[in-house]
This record gives C-alpha cells, structure tokens and sequence, in this order.
C-alpha cells in the first residue's frame, strides 16, 4: 500500500454508485435494465403529441422525484405542447433541485404561451414558473410576485391562487412573497368567486388543508351542491376541519342521504380514516362490484389511500380490468401496498397496449424498486 | 310514377362592409375589427319534388335570428306567390364574422349596424329566390366518411377528482397534482355528405356537408368565415362548378384541432400566419374527407323530399332566458336515403350521437344554430363536471354575474339538461314520423 495512501475502514469500502468495489462496471443489479426501461417509457412520453399523456408523464416524474428527470423535464417546458410549461415546472418544482431555478427564470418574463386574456393563461404560465423558482432558489429575486402581491388583486394572480391553491397552502410560508401568496390563497377559496365544478373541488382540498372552523362550515355548504364531485370532494375534506365524533356524524348523514356513487366513495374514504369499519365494507364491495370504470378507479385510489390492510389478492384482479383507468389506478395502490409481486406485475405492465397505462407502470415500478434498494 | 326532383344553389357575399365598426364573437376580442381577409358568405340550396319545396340556408355568422329569418321567409313566400315555404337555416356559429355591438354605440355605429342587417337580410332572400329560379331536374347521392386526419377534438379534459378543465387549442393550464384522465367524449369522426348533380351532368354543382364542431381557431381582429370558409373554399377548388354549404352539427362540446398550438407573440402579422396556415391544414383535411365521400357518391332521382317540424313556446327560462322568444324549433327532412335535421342551441356531441343511434336513415346531415336561439345544452353529467360551456353550479346573484363580467366570464345562462334530452326525443320522433310516411 502507498504510505501515503488513506486507510481504508469499513465505512469508506463502500462502491462507488454505479461501479463495484473493485472499480469495475457494478453487474449485479438485476433490475437495471428494466429501470432503464421505464425511465424510457416515460421520458419518451414527454414528446408533446399528445395532450394528455405528456402532463402525465411529467406529472408522474415529479412525484418520483427522480433527478435522473430533469434534464428532460427541462427539455419538455421548452416544447409547445398542451401544459408542458405548468406540467413541467412543477415536476421540476417538486425535485427540488436549485439548478434549475435559473433556466426556469426566464419563463417568467416569457412564458412561451399563447396569451388568450380570456383564460389568462400566459399570466398563470408566469406565476407557475415565478413559483417554481422561487421554491428552488429562495434567495433569487422575485419582482414577478413583488408587484403582483403589492398591487390591488388581479385576475390572473386570482386564477392562479385558485388552481394551485392546495399546493400554496401545502408550502411554508418562509418567505414574504410565499405568505403574501398564501393569504391571497385563502382570500379566494373562501371567495365563492370561482363556481366551476373544477375550482370548487380544488377549493375544497385547500380548504381542508387549513383546518378551522370557517373551511368546515364552508364545506358543509359545498355537500349540498348540485355536482357530486364537489360534493365528494368535500366529503373528503371535512374531517380534517372538525373534530372525529363531529366529523363522523356530518359524513354519516352524507353518506346516508347521497345517492351517487363517486361521492359516497368519497365520504366512505373519510370514514374509514375515521375508523367506520361498515364504510370500509361498502369500500371494498365498490371495489369489486362498481360497473363504471370511473368510479372503480376512484375506489381503488381511495381503499389504497385509507386502507392499510389492502392486500395483493384483492388488487390483483383489477390489473387486468379491461379499463385502463383500472388498471392505471391499480398500478399506483401498488406502489404502498409493499407486497413482494407488486414490481413483477409494473413491470408486466410496462407493455400494457394503453400508453397511459404504460407510464403509471413504468412510474410505479421506479418507485417501488427504489424503496427496494432502500 | 316517381315525382320529378328539382334543386338549384345561390351565393351572396354578406361581409360588411364597415369591418371597422364590428367586435367579433365569442372569446371578447380587446379590439374592433380591422379587416377581412377572406369575405363572408351565403348560400342557399333550393329543392323541389312534387308538392314539397325546401330551401337550406347556410351562412358564415355566429347566429341567425329570428329577427332576420321571419321576415327572409315572409318576403320569399310573398315574391313567389304566397306559396308554402319550407326553410331551414343553419349558421356555421363563426366567431369571426360581425356579431357585438361594441359598447355604447354611437348614432353613426347604429346606422353601420342598422344597414348591415338590412344588407344580410336582402342578401338572404336574393339568394333564396336566385337559387329556387335556378332550379333544373337533379339527382343526389349521399355519403358519411369519417376524417382520416384529425380536424376537431373535444374541449373539455377530464380530471381523476370527476370535474372538467377546458382544453381548448394551446392549452396551458393544469391543476398540479390532478390526473388527467382524457377528453370528456370521443372526437367527432363523421361526415355527412349530399351532392347534388343536374340530370345528364357528371358532376355536383352543390355539396352540403354537416360536421359537429366549432370552427373557430384563435380571435385575430379580421373578418373571416373560418375553417368552414377553408373548407368551401377548398372543396369548390377542387369540384370546379360546384358550391359548397358548410353545416355545423351538435358542436357543442368540440373545437378545432390545431395541429400546433398558437404563437406566443402576440403580435399580428405572426398569429395571422399561424391561423392561415391552419385554415389551409384543416380545410384540406375536411376536403379529403369529402372527396372520399363524393367518389363513393351513385346518384338517382331522390323520389321523395318530405318536411316537418316541431315547435314548442315553453316558458322563458325553461329554454333560453337572454332570448326575446324561446321556444323549441326542430325541423327534419327526408331526401332519398339521406335525412336533414335543423336544430338549435350548442347542444353536446353525446345528443348528436343519441339522435344518430335512431335514425331510421343512413345519412343524417344535421344542420344546427338555427333561428331559434343558442347557448350551450349540454348533458346531465356535463352540468356536475362543469368547464366553459357550462360555467357555474350555483343559481347566481347580481353579485356574482357582476363578479364574473369583470373577470371577463361572460354569463351566458346554461340550458337545462331536460331540454337537451326533450331536443333529442323530438327530433327521433320527427324522424321516425318521416320515415313512415315514406313507407
């Protein structure tokens, strides 16, 4: 050995990532390959041709968190496809890496959208690119927001508070443009100025984010509208405003009086996080008997968000469900139902004829071959 | 002994003639118009067999209204001897020809807007009345083709919490953290087509097509008869001797599909290329699509051209509040083995397709915003998911319409479902009726 050589201790005998320990190509990662597949899969779906499958795409990288997605990312809010600039800044955002922040910059002076006044559509693009740099790099100036915030409130800050108002209230509010953002936030969800099904539902989901008395007194009000997905939406939302006896009460009621299906699936999925043991019988019966693919999917997100006795047996069936919403949502309840089949049926699922299926599959088993490495 | 069938089609150049008075339709343009680039039309097809006359009339406007339809059905039937009229009027619902008064209208700009009506309606009945003196013993051949390339889309996008977003050309805006679980309905992927040809000729001398889409692109300030002006245009290149009628169907829910999304500029002369290179994309696509359908086309004497109609004076707010008068007009005809359907309103494609399912004949061409009001109708289900077409799910105060003017919401009332789904029961009756007294 050198003399001059640093000693080698068990801490520091650990390989190189990606090479042995002997300084040669690392060769046992079995799953390499199919790693490499799904990142395939869903970078390739980044191409912008297609509406829907490029926002997913980008929406599920951003969930993986996955930095090995950002240099496409990158590439993909540079492309004129539908979204890609929201989609993409946002998966950016919620990777977090600082790097980032300075090629975003410039979107917020340019967003590269055409500028409709109607839907104020390129101001929101500013916004959305404003907030991700200002997420990513905290100390970089933001003049976008300083002005916004200081000037009487403008429609296009509104819509903008509006669509992302779960995301603003879910952030710290560390900075003045963040707190400044945040109270405009809320100034809006208890507006009643946004009365579209979408804004209200959206609404709904922040408003239980804050917790107090005022949200659940506004959410009471929403489960007597006349759109089954506000009223689910609220359902959802209620407990986290009230206390549980309160909150059981007020969902029992609901759940007994609404006649649709998607919002009961809702409320029975408040229950159970309530400990209902009758709302998780009828979750699961939903989850084998719902005839519309919808509302299936909405149960197996919600079983798999509030049940964690969920197990492989009754999952299984639903990956070979003939809608692909099914089987995209089956895919995601994988992802924390850790049982030792689940990677084997994503990356079967890989192949899947639906593209928008083969992007859940690919996203899923990233996911959980990671949590396997870990 | 089969009666003899006649047809004869007209044209008028209805532009007007002071754009610079004009504010364009639909999503509000910031500005008056300042130009044309290509001149507005209307057309008039005129059909005679036996005892039963027909005139469908399709012009490149937003809307045609009663105010301007009853008195262009009174003044042919007086020209031509008080003889019963049949008409069915179909607007191609375009957003760039004249529709809004900018605000408060000054005497001069009343005049403009006074003569122009008066201009569409003389422009109507000359084409009304040239078209049925140029009537000569005709064939029609009929055809449904579905668009090998896409044209038109749904607008409204899906989201896993079951609410809709608009997802209309160059769409920007998503909910971060939402699924997007697709488009609302299937795109629209039919065609139909009536060609009509003289006795002894070879070719058409006018193809109506009806299609179930908005046509409109982006809102430049310039008078245009949009993807529908493209596609005549484009069809009459291509079928020299011919006239092309553009109907729109149950378009409610659809738009154009662009095949890149608008520039970002904001500048002019760069929009107005995009848009123009789309206006020869689309309408060739469209043109494609009918040129398949005309070279299926075997031609006859039609036989039959039979004629009915439904109206209904419910109350106001039942069909259409914003609306002086409110009723429920379908009409329906038969023409050989081809059905044409006159229907008002934006209804949703799904009303379209349910009509469809019914129809006793194998071509429907349907031709919608007729005379008796608009505004969206769309279906039960549409009402909870919401998006543009159906805005809010709240009865709304003052308050909140003002609200909504000022964030540039317009607040057009939505329809009732129950009127979609009574439109749809009527027009399968209608329908059926038609057939059976054809036997």
């Amino acid at each position: 050995m050198d003399p001059g050589a640093h000693p080698m201790s068990p801490s520091n005998q650990r390989p190189f990532p990606g090479m042995s320990a002997d300084g040669g190509p690392l060769m046992t990662n079995p799953e390499a390959p199919r790693c490499s597949k799904a990142r395939a899969i869903l970078n390739g779906a980044l191409r912008p041709a297609d509406p829907i499958l490029a926002p997913e795409a980008a929406r599920l990288l951003g969930e993986l968190g996955d930095a090995e997605a950002i240099r496409p990312l990158l590439d993909y809010v540079k492309t004129d496809g539908d979204c890609s600039k929201t989609a993409g800044f946002y998966a950016l955002q919620l990777i977090g890496d600082p790097g980032c922040a300075l090629e975003l910059a410039p979107f917020v002076d340019s967003p590269g959208v055409y500028e409709d006044y109607y839907w104020h559509q390129a101001g929101v693009v500013r916004a959305a690119a404003a907030l991700a740099v200002h997420v990513l790099a905290p100390r970089m100036e933001t003049p976008f927001f300083d002005r916004n915030l200081s000037e009487a409130p403008s429609v296009t800050l509104n819509m903008f508070c509006m669509l992302y108002s779960p995301v603003l209230l879910g952030l710290p509010p560390v900075s003045a443009v963040l707190a400044g953002l945040k109270h405009r936030t809320l100034e809006i969800i208890f507006s009643r100025k946004f009365i579209r099904p979408a804004h209200m539902a959206r609404a709904a989901g922040a408003l239980g984010q804050t917790g107090t008395e005022a949200a659940a007194r506004e959410l009471q009000w929403m489960l007597t509208l006349p759109s089954r997905y506000v009223r689910g939406a609220a359902a959802e939302n209620l407990a986290a405003c009230v206390s549980n006896g309160e909150a059981g009460r007020l969902l029992c009621d609901f759940f007994d009086r609404e006649t649709t299906d998607f919002a009961r699936v809702k409320a029975a999925g408040a229950l159970v996080r309530l400990g209902d043991s009758h709302a998780s019988s009828y979750l699961r019966g939903t989850l084998r008997g719902a005839a519309d693919p919808f509302v299936k999917a909405t149960a197996i997100d919600t079983v798999s968000q509030c049940l964690g006795t969920l197990d492989w047996d009754e999952l299984r069936p639903h990956l070979y469900d003939p809608s692909p919403w099914v089987r995209s949502a089956t895919l995601a309840s994988l992802e924390s139902l850790r049982a030792i089949e689940c990677p084997e049926a994503a990356a079967r699922l890989m192949d899947d004829p639906d593209p928008h299926v083969r992007i859940q599959a690919a996203k899923s088993f990233l996911a959980m071959s990671r949590e396997t490495a870990r | 002994m089969t009666p003899p069938f006649k047809a004869g089609v007209a044209t008028r150049d209805v532009t007007p003639k002071q754009a610079e008075f004009f504010k364009l339709l639909g999503i509000p343009r910031k500005e008056t118009t300042r130009g044309v680039i290509h001149p507005l039309r209307a057309e008039a097809l005129a059909m005679t067999c036996g005892d039963t006359s027909l005139w469908v009339v399709t012009c490149d406007e937003p809307f045609v209204r009663e105010v301007l339809t009853n008195p262009v059905r009174r003044r042919v039937a007086e020209a031509l001897g008080g003889i019963p009229v049949n008409m069915m009027f179909g607007a191609t619902h375009c957003h760039s020809a004249e529709s809004a008064i900018p605000e408060g209208p000054t005497p001069e700009m009343k005049e403009v807007l006074a003569a122009q009506a008066r201009m569409l309606e003389d422009a109507l009945v000359e084409v009304c009345l040239e078209a049925h003196a140029r009537k000569v013993p005709a064939e029609t051949a009929a055809a449904t083709v579905k668009p090998l390339e896409p044209i038109s889309t749904c607008r409204r996008m899906l989201l896993s919490n079951g609410t809709c977003l608009e997802h209309w050309a160059g769409s920007s805006l998503s909910l971060p953290g939402e699924k997007r679980m697709g488009l609302e309905a299937p795109a629209p992927d039919r065609i139909d087509v009536i060609g009509l040809r003289a006795q002894g000729s070879r070719d058409p001398f006018a193809i109506l097509t009806s299609y179930p889409s908005h046509i409109h692109l982006i809102p430049l300030p310039l008078i245009d008869g949009e993807v529908a002006g493209a596609a005549k245009r484009e069809i009459e290149r291509r079928h020299p001797g011919t006239t092309a009628l553009y109907a729109v169907g149950t378009a409610g829910d659809t738009a154009m599909h662009p095949t890149s999304p608008p520039p970002p500029s904001g500048k002019l002369p760069e929009e107005r290329a995009w848009y123009e290179g789309q206006l020869r994309i689309l309408g060739g696509r469209f043109a494609d699509a009918v040129d398949r359908a005309v070279a299926t086309f075997t031609y006859g004497n039609p036989g039959w051209l039979d004629f009915a109609e439904y109206q209904s004076n419910e109350p106001r707010d039942v069909m259409s509040p914003h609306q002086p008068k409110a009723g429920i007009l379908i009409q329906a005809a038969t023409l050989g083995r081809a059905a044409l359907l006159n229907l008002q309103g934006e209804l949703f494609s799904q009303y379209g397709r349910a009509i469809l399912e019914d129809c006793p004949l194998p071509h429907l061409v349907t031709i919608g915003y007729n005379e008796r009001g608009y505004s969206y109708i769309g279906t039960d289900m549409a009402y909870e998911q919401g998006s543009y077409e159906i805005k809010g799910i709240l009865p709304r105060s003052a308050f909140e319409e003002q609200t909504l003017h000022t964030m540039g919401v317009d607040v057009i009332p939505p329809h009732r479902p129950a009127v979609g789904h009574g439109i749809v029961e009527q027009s399968r009756q209608l329908l059926r009726e038609l057939a059976d007294r054809r036997g």
